[in-house]
């Protein structure tokens, strides 16, 4: 019988496992998901990243409580909050009250209070996304962090998440949920780390994170995806950012069998600002898919955004990039850039920039390259002596260059810069 | 250094058409001739650039086949090309990548690497050979440098390296004549009797401060006349029509 419903309906077997979820709007989500269908290659949005291959495993429920050995700690002083298989793990987590006024905790522990249940589900909503209403049908757990007027945090936050399985374990569906709410002129940076430990690339992670950033306030995130032989990533950034207030994110995928990054980010008051950097180097089978939406709601906001990507092997890069200015959205500034290195005749590389623009005092650019390494470059480097290899390597690591620059945190940009020098060794 | 016989082509065009040239250590020679004669190709294919194909002759450098290297196995055994238009590289440090490439150079001598103290007293040293400016160091490899600064700074790196062949190609043009002394000068503080320039230039006003001891003139893919210095300036006065024409 069940191989019967699961010919009818492809996501039954998965849907099964988000029943009786008692998180907030889960009834109402997990409806939705039931409607919605799988994206296939018709859907727009998932043209270049096949997702219903995602849907013919049968996985079970995420267990959080395995041992696990902790990676080294970053190359400066950070407070790590560490979850297992999406699930919070205090036992192995830093003394998260150390900043006053901020909370740093398990969502789990906060789903009553109000200033959760104001903004909740409000600023990912489910729209036609099947993944955002399967995450808000059953959440694994999640961090939320609140920080209040002008509050700051002393030092990053460094959420490392690991997805840890045992040979012969069954796949996992692992759910975080993260709420972020920074009130007026309050401050955080946080370094949202994935990692994948032993067998778990058949698992799926499915992430949703709200971020609210409030008048004046700055919000900082580095996200890294350093999953060899990994579960599939799919995650969702949404963010609403206030009058004055500053949303920045750079995305390192180093690692990733199936990767995709969404970010849609809404401009909500005069002089907001977003500026969304990425950096993807890729080999072997990797894909990583980066998809931004930044909606210019109202007048007077600027956005930028750079991604850049070395391609080799099989991999696939995508990067898709909306740019919405709405009619009364004047004085606008939004820029944009995709540049892609090709190496080899296998890797893949798929660019879409979109721009709709319905003001008419605007200032925006786009522009998207795919290309070779500069030969004339490699060989100049060579005549003096430089092995092709490393002459390689150095005009990588100067090509994603540009978008370490843009990292204001010096210790981060080091750190992540010496990461890309080693993965570049592979490439 | 001797050359035999080469020929060589870029995509269908034949433009190397039998070369012949001995250059022995200590010596300088000076290549000259017409735009399109094969002088910058000529150095180029000696440096080991892909895209020209080698389709005929051969070149041994000391004992080797040189064209069976790789172009950086090539810089490991001391040659080293000066770029007509050298390549700006943005991203890339002009002091890491040099470090590098010394390094390279070192390891696969089977010598031991260079140190960050004793590199930072070359640089310090060579840079003063050409009147280079510290400042250009730690940018960017010939980013926003002048056309001057450019030919300098190949220079430099050619002090840095210590080649025992050093191919200078078209290093005279776009150059002013303080430029062009101070280049020169470097050229001439790096001469001793264990190695040998192959100086390649379109105009006799190189060799003024670069005084070469065999004077080349090529022409259609050919060296059609060698002589002593005095040939360039005859060049210089009678034209390369007179050569093609006494040849």
């Amino acid at each position: 019988m069940e191989s019967t419903m699961i010919l009818d309906e492809p996501k039954a077997a998965v849907l099964a496992l988000l029943e009786h979820s008692e998180w907030p709007e889960a009834g109402q989500a997990l409806a939705r998901a039931n409607e919605l269908p799988i994206p296939g290659r018709r859907t727009e949005q998932w043209k270049y990243t096949p997702v219903a291959k995602l849907f013919n495993k049968s996985y079970g429920k995420p267990d959080g409580q395995v041992p696990v050995e902790l990676p080294a700690r970053l190359p400066f002083p950070a407070t790590r909050v560490v979850f297992v298989n999406g699930h919070f793990r205090a036992d192995l987590s830093d003394d998260l009250k150390t900043d006053k006024g901020v909370v740093i905790d398990s969502i789990r522990h906060h789903l009553s209070h109000g200033p959760l249940k104001a903004n909740y589900g409000r600023i990912a909503g489910i729209g036609d996304r099947l993944f955002t209403a399967m995450n808000t049908a059953a959440p694994t757990d999640g961090l939320i962090i609140l920080a209040t007027k002008g509050a700051k945090t002393s030092q990053p936050v460094h959420v490392l998440r690991i997805t840890t399985a045992a040979a012969g374990n069954s796949p996992m569906l692992i759910q975080p949920r993260d709420l972020f709410m920074l009130h007026e002129g309050a401050s955080l940076e946080v370094i949202d780390e994935h990692v994948a430990i032993g067998a778990a690339s058949a698992s799926l992670v499915n992430s949703v994170r709200e971020s609210v950033v409030g008048h004046g306030a700055e919000l900082t995130l580095h996200l890294l995806q350093n999953e060899p032989d990994g579960p599939a990533d799919i995650g969702l950034d949404a963010v609403q950012v206030a009058e004055n207030g500053h949303f920045s994110v750079d995305t390192s995928t180093l690692h990733g069998s199936l990767v995709r990054n969404d970010i849609t980010v809404a401009l909500e008051g005069s002089g907001a600002h977003a500026e969304l950097n990425g950096v993807y180097l890729l080999n072997g089978n990797a894909h990583c898919d980066n998809h931004s939406y930044i909606g210019h709601n109202v007048p007077d906001c600027t956005s930028d955004e750079l991604y850049k990507g070395v391609v080799g092997g099989k991999a696939t890069g995508v990067f898709n990039g909306k740019v919405y200015v709405k009619q009364d959205a004047q004085r606008t500034r939004a820029y944009q850039r995709n540049a892609n290195v090709l190496q080899g005749d296998l890797a893949r590389v798929y660019s879409k920039p979109e721009l709709e623009i319905y003001a008419d005092d605007v200032k925006c650019s786009h522009g998207c390259t795919i290309g070779r390494m500069d030969e004339q470059a490699i060989f100049y480097l060579r005549s003096r002596g430089v092995s092709e290899a490393e002459a390689w390597r150095m005009m990588s690591h100067a090509f994603v260059a540009e978008v370490l620059e843009r990292i204001e945190n010096t210790q981060w940009k080091e750190h992540l810069g010496r990461m890309m020098d080693r993965k570049l060794e592979d490439l | 250094m001797k050359i035999t016989g080469l020929h060589a082509r870029i995509e269908d065009k034949d433009i190397l058409k039998g070369v012949d040239l001995q250059v022995n250590a200590g010596e300088v020679h000076a290549i000259m001739g017409p735009n399109g004669s094969g002088k910058s190709t000529l150095a180029n294919v000696l440096a080991g650039r892909a895209e020209y194909e080698v389709t005929a002759g051969s070149v041994s450098y000391l004992g080797e086949d040189l064209l069976k290297l790789a172009p950086e196995e090539r810089a490991w055994k001391g040659v080293f090309l000066a770029f007509q238009y050298p390549v700006e590289i943005p991203g890339v440090s002009n002091m890491n990548f040099l470090r590098t490439a010394i390094n390279e150079a070192r390891i696969a001598r089977g010598e031991k690497e260079m140190g960050g103290k004793d590199f930072l007293a070359l640089v310090r040293e060579r840079a003063k050979l050409v009147e280079m400016d510290p400042a250009l160091m730690n940018r960017n490899l010939n980013v926003g440098f002048s056309g001057g600064e450019k030919k300098r700074n190949e220079i430099f790196q050619m002090a840095m390296l210590e080649p025992k062949l050093g191919i200078l190609d078209e290093t005279d043009s776009g150059l002013d004549i303080d430029a062009l002394r101070i280049v020169a000068g470097g050229v001439n503080k790096l001469r001793s009797k264990d190695n040998a320039f192959i100086v390649v230039t379109h105009y006799q006003r190189l060799l003024d401060y670069i005084v070469p001891d065999v004077v080349h003139v090529m022409a259609e893919g050919r060296i059609i006349k060698s002589g002593p210095k005095e040939l360039a300036l005859e060049l210089e006065e009678k034209g390369y029509d007179w050569v093609k024409e006494h040849a």
